[in-house]
Formats: C-alpha cells, sequence, structure tokens
C-alpha cells in the first residue's frame, strides 16, 4: 500500500477522463464564435437591425449556448473539459475563433451590402426571402413588375452566388473546408432571425412565413 | 320528328291562323312538344305560341327546356324566342324584330334582338342587330342557302375581365387573367355541320394577362391578330399576321417591350387533324433592332413542341438580342453580364429530340463582361454545329482581347464540333505579352451543357514579364516567360495545369510546377501552385525593386502557395543563398537599412555610424523561410544564439548580420511593412 496502489487506484479515472475529454474538444465546431461571425456580417449586410430583431437576438443567445455539446455532456466530462482545456497547447483553443477578415471575404462583404440597397424592395414587397439553405429564393415574381423581374432575378443570382463563395470561404479561412455546411447552417438561422420585419423566409417546413 | 316534318307543320299553323281570322275566332294556339330531334338539333319540353293581334298580326313565342346543338359542343337552357309580328312572303316569313334570351349556356346569359327570315329548312337568315354577350355587344348574321351557310359577327369592343369572369375560356386558358378590350370581326361559312371557312380580325387595347404562376404576363398590349382557314381533306390551312404595335410581354425568363416599331409575325398554317400537327411555313418574325427570323416550324399541339423546324435569322444588333433574348437565359451563370456589340445572323435547324444544326455567323462583335473578366474584339467567323453527322469546321477571327488585367492580340481559331465535343483542327496561337501563348490537341465535351470539360496542350514562348509585371501592377520584372504544359484540362469547375511554366528572370530561373484554379470566372477563384527559384541573380532582382543592391545568388521554392479571390492566402516559402554559392556576395548599406526597417520598423540609419564609410559588406548566407497561414506568417532563418535566426548572415570585417527575434507576424502588418520596405520582428545585429 503506498503511492503505488494509490497511482492504480487514480489511473481508470484520469484515463477516462481524458478519452472522454479529447472526444469533446477534437470534435468540437465553433458554434457560438461562428453564429458571432454570422451575426456580424448579416447585421453589416441587412443594416442597422430593429428592436424586434435585437430582442431575437437576445433569445437566440441563450439558444446559442446550447449548441455546445458540452452543456449536454455530463458533469463529470465537463470537468475533464476544464483539466484536458488547461494541458491542451494555445494553437488547439484557437480553434473556437472564427476569421472573417481576409480579403476575399471582405470583397464579397462590401459586394453584399452594396446590393442590398437594390434587393430591399424586393424583400420588402415579398417577392423574395430567405429560404433554409442561407441562400435567398424568389417567393412572389407577380410582386414585381415584369420590367424588373430579371433584373431581380439577377440580383438574386449574384447575391447567391456571392453567399455560396462566402460560406465556403469562411470554412476555407478557418483551416477547416469541412464546415460549409455547418456555418451555411448558421448562417441560414440568423438571416431569419436578424431579418426586418415584414420580410419573408421559408420555414423548415417548407412554407413562407412573414416577419 | 323530321326537318320536312317540322316546315309542314309551321306552314299549317300559319293557314290554320289566317283562315281563322275569316272564319272562326280563333286567337291563340298553343303546341307543346315532348321532344324534337333533327340532325343538327335535339330539344326538350317546347312551347310554342301563336296569337292573333287586332291588327291581325300573328305573333309567336317559342320556349324551350333545353337545347342540344352536337355540332357546336353547345346545351342551352331556357331559350325563349319572342317575335311580335310574323310575316309570309311568298314560301318564307318573316319576323322584322324579335327577341332571343338564353337563359342558360358556356357564354352565360345571353340576350339579341333578331331579323329572323325562314323559308325552308336550308333557307333561312338570321341578322343579330344586337347580341349581348359576357363583355359587349356584338352584331352579325348566319344564314343558309341551299347546303351553303354563312356568317359574321362583329364587335367594336368586348371588355376581356368579363369575359375572364365567365366559365367561357377553355382548359389551357382557365387560370389566366385578362383585361383590356379587344374588337373583332369574323366571318365564316360552311357546308351543312362542317365549317369550312374562316377570317378573323382581332384588335387589343391595353391588353393585359397573367396566368397564376405569373410566368406568362402581358400589360398594356395593343396588338392585331388576323387568321384565315380553309378547311382540307386532312384538317386547315391558312395563314395568320400578328402584329404588336406597343406593351409588354413576358414569357419566362424572357421580357419583350414593343414601343416605337412594331412586332411582327407572319406565317401560312396547315392543321393536320390526324396527327394534331401544325405546320407554320413562310413564318417571318420581324422584331425591329433586335431580330429577324424566317423559316419553317411543325408544332405537336397535343405536347405542344415542335417537332421539325428551320429558321434563319439575322440580328444587326447583337447588343439588342443578347438583352432581351439571350441574357434571361443564362442568369447565374459566368456569361449573364456581357456587354456587346455587332451583329450576327445565320440558321438553326432541329426536330423534336432537339437542335440538329446550327450555323451563326458573327459580324465585328464585341464582348466585354460587365465585371472586367474578360473580353473579346473585332470577332468575324462562323461557328457551324452538328448534332450527329459528320463536324464541320468553324473559324473564329478575333482582333483582341483580354483575362482579367492580361491583355491579348489577334489570333484566328478554327475548329471542329459535332454533337457535344470541339476539337482544335490546328494549334492556336495567340500573341500574348509580346509572347506567343499556344494551344493544341484541344478536345471538349459538353459544350452544349452545363458540365463542360475540355482539355488541351499549351505552351508559352517568349512572353515578357515586363509587360506581365505591368498588366498586373507588380514592380517592374524582366526576362521572359516560356513553358511546355503537356496538359490542361478543365473539369468540374476546376481547371488544371500538368507541367512546368518556366520564367527566366533575374539570370535565374522560376518555374511553376503544377497550377490549378477552381472556379476561375467565379466571384472567388481559388489558385494554388508550386513554384521554384533557381540562381536568381540578387543584383539584377534587387535593382528591379529598388531594394538596395545585394550582390549574390538566390535559390528557393514556394509550396502550397494559395490565392483565393487573386489574394495570397497560403504559401510556405523557403529562399536562401544556394550552399555552395562562390559568386560575390555583397549587401549595400541601403539593404542592410531597408531590412532593418523590414525588421524592426525603423532605418538601421548605418549612415550616421562609422560604417557609412562602407559601401557594402560582405555576407555568408541569406536565408528566409515564411509560412503563411490563416493571417499569421510564421518565420525562420538560420540558427542563430538564442531564439533569434539569421536573415543574413554577415562575414569578414566589418560584420553585419540580420537576425530576427520574432516569429510570428500578422500578414497583413508584414504586407504593409514591404510595401513601406520595412519588416518587423527581426533587428539588425
Amino acid at each position: 500500500m503506498g503511492v503505488a496502489n494509490k497511482m492504480k487506484k487514480l489511473s481508470w479515472p484520469l484515463l477516462s477522463l481524458l478519452l472522454t475529454a479529447c472526444v469533446t474538444i477534437n470534435i468540437y465546431f465553433p458554434a457560438a464564435a461562428a453564429e458571432e461571425a454570422a451575426r456580424t456580417i448579416v447585421r453589416d449586410v441587412l443594416g442597422e437591425p430593429d428592436e424586434e430583431s435585437e430582442r431575437k437576438d437576445e433569445s437566440a443567445g441563450s439558444e446559442q449556448d446550447k449548441q455546445s455539446a458540452i452543456d449536454h455532456a455530463p458533469v463529470f466530462i465537463l470537468v475533464a473539459g476544464k483539466v484536458l482545456e488547461a494541458i491542451v497547447p494555445v494553437a488547439e483553443a484557437a480553434q473556437a475563433d472564427i476569421n472573417i477578415n481576409t480579403a476575399a471575404i471582405n470583397r464579397l462583404r462590401k459586394g453584399m451590402e452594396a446590393r442590398q440597397s437594390k434587393l430591399r424592395p424586393f424583400y420588402k414587397s415579398g417577392a423574395i426571402g430567405f429560404d433554409q439553405n442561407a441562400r435567398v429564393a424568389v417567393r412572389d415574381a407577380a410582386a414585381v413588375s415584369m420590367k424588373q423581374r430579371n433584373q431581380m432575378k439577377k440580383l438574386v443570382a449574384d447575391e447567391n452566388r456571392d453567399r455560396d463563395a462566402l460560406y465556403r470561404e469562411i470554412a476555407r479561412a478557418n483551416g477547416h473546408p469541412e464546415w460549409e455546411q455547418d456555418i451555411r447552417k448558421t448562417f441560414s438561422r440568423i438571416w431569419i432571425e436578424e431579418a426586418p420585419a415584414g420580410y419573408w423566409y421559408k420555414s423548415a417546413k417548407g412554407g413562407w412565413v412573414k416577419k | 320528328m323530321r326537318r320536312s316534318n317540322f316546315h309542314g307543320l309551321l306552314a299549317w299553323i300559319t293557314i290554320l291562323l289566317v283562315l281563322s281570322c275569316q272564319a272562326v275566332a280563333i286567337e291563340q294556339i298553343e303546341l307543346s312538344i315532348g321532344e324534337l330531334q333533327t340532325e343538327f338539333v335535339s330539344a326538350k319540353n317546347i312551347q310554342v305560341h301563336f296569337s292573333l293581334s287586332e291588327t291581325g298580326s300573328v305573333g309567336v313565342q317559342v320556349d324551350i327546356a333545353e337545347l342540344d346543338l352536337p355540332a357546336a359542343s353547345e346545351r342551352l337552357k331556357e331559350v325563349h324566342w319572342r317575335c311580335s309580328e310574323l310575316q309570309q312572303m311568298h314560301d318564307a316569313y318573316y319576323c322584322e324584330s324579335s327577341r332571343l334570351t338564353i337563359g342558360g349556356s358556356s357564354l352565360g346569359t345571353v340576350n339579341a334582338m333578331l331579323h329572323v327570315q325562314y323559308g325552308q329548312p336550308d333557307d333561312w337568315r338570321l341578322k343579330f342587330l344586337q347580341l349581348d354577350l359576357p363583355g359587349g355587344k356584338w352584331s352579325g348574321e348566319l344564314f343558309q342557302e341551299g347546303e351553303h351557310w354563312q356568317g359574321s359577327l362583329t364587335t367594336k369592343g368586348i371588355d376581356l375581365a368579363a369575359v375572364t369572369a365567365t366559365n367561357i375560356l377553355t382548359e389551357a386558358l382557365a387560370d389566366y387573367q385578362f383585361s383590356g378590350s379587344m374588337a373583332l370581326s369574323s366571318d365564316f361559312s360552311g357546308t351543312d355541320n362542317q365549317l369550312q371557312r374562316i377570317h378573323l380580325q382581332a384588335t387589343t387595347t391595353g391588353l393585359g394577362y397573367t396566368n397564376e404562376m405569373a410566368s406568362q404576363a402581358g400589360e398594356a398590349l395593343d396588338l392585331f391578330l388576323e387568321l384565315n382557314g380553309d378547311q382540307t381533306e386532312t384538317g386547315w390551312q391558312g395563314s395568320i399576321e400578328s402584329r404588336i404595335q406597343k406593351g409588354q410581354l413576358y414569357s419566362e425568363p424572357v421580357y419583350l417591350e414593343v414601343s416605337d416599331q412594331p412586332l411582327t409575325f407572319a406565317s401560312d398554317i396547315d392543321w393536320v387533324a390526324s396527327e394534331n400537327l401544325l405546320q407554320l411555313g413562310g413564318v417571318n418574325l420581324q422584331f425591329p433592332g433586335t431580330l429577324e427570323a424566317r423559316g419553317e416550324v411543325k408544332l405537336d399541339l397535343l405536347h405542344a413542341l415542335p417537332v421539325q423546324y428551320q429558321l434563319a435569322f439575322k440580328s444587326s444588333s447583337l447588343g439588342g438580342l443578347y438583352e432581351v433574348l439571350i441574357q434571361p437565359w443564362l442568369i447565374g451563370t459566368a456569361a449573364d453580364s456581357l456587354s456587346l456589340q455587332g451583329g450576327i445572323s445565320g440558321s438553326v435547324s432541329g426536330k423534336a429530340d432537339g437542335l440538329n444544326n446550327a450555323r451563326i455567323t458573327l459580324d465585328r462583335v464585341g464582348m466585354e463582361d460587365q465585371n472586367g473578366r474578360f473580353g473579346l474584339t473585332g470577332l468575324q467567323g462562323t461557328f457551324n454545329w452538328r448534332h450527329d453527322a459528320q463536324a464541320s469546321r468553324s473559324t473564329l477571327q478575333v482582333e483582341g482581347g483580354h483575362l482579367y488585367h492580361i491583355g491579348f492580340d489577334a489570333f484566328l481559331a478554327e475548329f471542329d464540333v459535332q454533337g457535344d465535343s470541339l476539337a482544335l483542327s490546328r494549334p492556336l496561337d495567340i500573341p500574348l505579352l509580346g509572347g506567343i501563348l499556344t494551344f493544341q490537341d484541344l478536345q471538349a465535351s459538353g459544350v452544349t451543357r452545363q458540365s463542360m470539360q475540355w482539355q488541351m496542350a499549351a505552351s508559352l514562348d517568349g512572353v515578357s514579364l515586363a509587360e506581365l509585371s505591368e498588366s498586373l501592377d507588380w514592380p517592374l520584372l524582366e526576362g521572359t516567360l516560356h513553358g511546355n504544359i503537356p496538359k490542361v484540362y478543365y473539369n468540374d469547375k476546376k481547371l488544371a495545369l500538368d507541367g512546368l511554366l518556366t520564367m527566366d528572370v533575374f539570370g535565374g530561373r522560376v518555374t511553376v510546377e503544377g497550377l490549378d484554379i477552381l472556379d476561375p470566372l467565379g466571384v472567388v477563384p481559388v489558385m494554388e501552385t508550386t513554384m521554384y527559384f533557381s540562381d536568381l541573380d540578387l543584383g539584377q532582382l534587387t535593382r528591379a525593386f529598388s531594394f538596395g543592391r545585394i550582390e549574390g545568388l538566390l535559390e528557393g521554392r514556394v509550396d502550397a502557395l494559395q490565392l483565393v479571390g487573386w489574394e495570397l492566402n497560403r504559401f510556405h516559402a523557403r529562399l536562401a543563398t544556394p550552399e555552395g554559392d562562390k559568386s560575390r556576395r555583397r549587401i549595400s548599406q541601403r539593404a542592410v537599412d531597408n531590412l532593418t526597417e523590414l525588421g524592426n520598423g525603423i532605418s538601421a540609419n548605418l549612415s550616421q555610424t562609422f560604417l557609412r564609410y562602407f559601401e557594402d559588406f560582405a555576407y555568408e548566407r541569406i536565408f528566409l523561410e515564411v509560412d503563411l497561414s490563416q493571417n499569421v506568417a510564421v518565420l525562420d532563418g538560420l540558427p542563430a544564439k538564442g531564439d533569434g535566426y539569421y536573415i543574413v548572415k554577415g562575414r569578414g570585417l566589418p560584420r553585419i548580420d540580420v537576425i530576427g527575434r520574432n516569429r510570428r507576424v500578422a500578414w497583413k502588418d508584414l504586407v504593409t511593412r514591404l510595401k513601406e520596405i520595412q519588416f518587423e520582428d527581426a533587428v539588425v545585429k
């Protein structure tokens, strides 16, 4: 009985702790950081959020916490995570940040911001709205004069081209091209949350809903 | 009851009424017929009421509960005809003024003022003094002489919105809403129950229409339509002419606006009833300023598809044609933002399975992408395409153009196109930046689909780096670029070069090995490549960049070089003096000052020290390694004492070493300082 026995008793819980903690860290998609990045971009593109959006933002903030797998984990995993957090290198912990400050992303953001004033009347009239794939879709072409319809379609095509590239570039800029779908999913929710009242979006069930 | 019996009955009733005036005071006769059937009509619950007025005239009132007209596929209900004075002259009966009301029909309620003349079943005349139908008033007449019958209908203007409100539109138009008014006149004739000839003229004012999906719509359309048709043994033959004077049309995705000059369409028509096939011959479409087309088209009306067509077309304004008819189909592609000049002509033919042949001639065409990605000027030539026949030769002469900022001069391309394949018939030489870019063995497939892929061999010879650097707004480089690329291919939005591009520059050689560009014409192209440098003369290089003279040789490589949106995103570079370099290796005061400034943000100001007496200094080796990733550059050099690293390791006396201390630098800061000739995180010892 002595130090060796004590170590033996401790070894299994320690091993379990490390194994569980490793899984938590390596598979983690920085949902909160991605959401923050998405919200920054979406607000810049759409313009000033209205009060309603801000209220929803608060509730979204609480939802955002639920994104972390750690929150759903048992207490001992949380503890294990904290222990491991202390021992993993800084570079690993840095994965929680989302970099949206690259030349390509900035160019895409500027293009989308510049286009917004042209898209806004179509959003407001209900001719177009946000779909569930973080893109813009034509909802009611009849809400637009015949002369403007192709102009609107071109704007929508250009916007979607930029949006697709934006999601791809954010994933690439952060060294994880495989995150593109997660980022798109995050943006999909944020576009809808940040959309001003009167804008239309496609619900998960596929129907159009007016905010 | 046969029609001769019906006529006999009418005659006897009249005689009876006339006699009754002289003999017995019969003032009214009523007949009730449960059911009446003739070759053309059947009726149920017929009530006929004859009355004699004090002046001796005979009035007639006919009420029919239900009247079937099989030839017209029409069932009328509550039919009432009132004639206040029925007259007889010779063998015919007249009613100068009578009123017809129909309670129910496919047209809704119908009211008409009629002039009726009836002699024999094959000798009668109806004149519609006024016919009230949904949407407006009509006039016209219908008469029969022997086997032949003839009629006309005219309206000065019907309210099309009111017509829409009824159920008279056919199934194909059932989900359409109409507005505006239409004037119409028509003449028609036939024999027995067969319509044999029709002539129709219609003029709309402010016609508007839209279907539920808004995919088909028109606004404020003033159009004229004339249709002539004669029945043949197989169907109908005739002609159609239409003219849109003004207004707007939308047929997804095409939008047309007609204002100054009308859009006209004329054609002979031949409808083969048994096959439901409509043949349009002598088609002539004129859309001034946009398109002229002539030819023949066969349409399967059942499936609303062309089964055979042959059209010749011409447009003196390719820009107008693109804007109206081409660009709408290209939205979402790299070709949806073009500015075009010049003219185009050609012909197309095809069958039900699609386009079979196309011949397109370009006349002084200019093309410029509005996003500045590419442009071509002075395009002349003929493009021949066949779906399944032997490949035919196409030629294209180009005066010049540009791809992004790189311009090129005139060239002639000859190629063969067949189906969805395209092949160069001879090497294509493109004068480029003082040299020649040659493409050969081009094989492309899927050219008629969105999934186009191609591959070829290419070579570059004598391309001036001075011109290239000027085009790309780089510091002036001297030397030439040449290379042989055995395989250049494009597939799934990726352009890839397998092979080596070499640049003889600064007395040495820069080699580019393999190059991939993802989505080259997209919003964010991504380029990846690897570069090698060998025996670069630092003297020439530093002179070109006005950096301050450094003598010696330089070699190195850049791995995993990635440009995103043509901006540097990632690379791993290693530049060094070659091992065993025997050349003179000196670094000037200015270069040291600049390196120092790059290193710590401020100049070493050697000119203010005793070192100002030395023009330059000997060095042993230059070594710099930069690893850029996610906006952070990690720097390294030759091992030095402590945590530093040599960027320049001096030798001799006086000895100058340039040593970096910090290894991580924000890329943006590094670029800013490079532009200002400063280099952070390195210090001069």
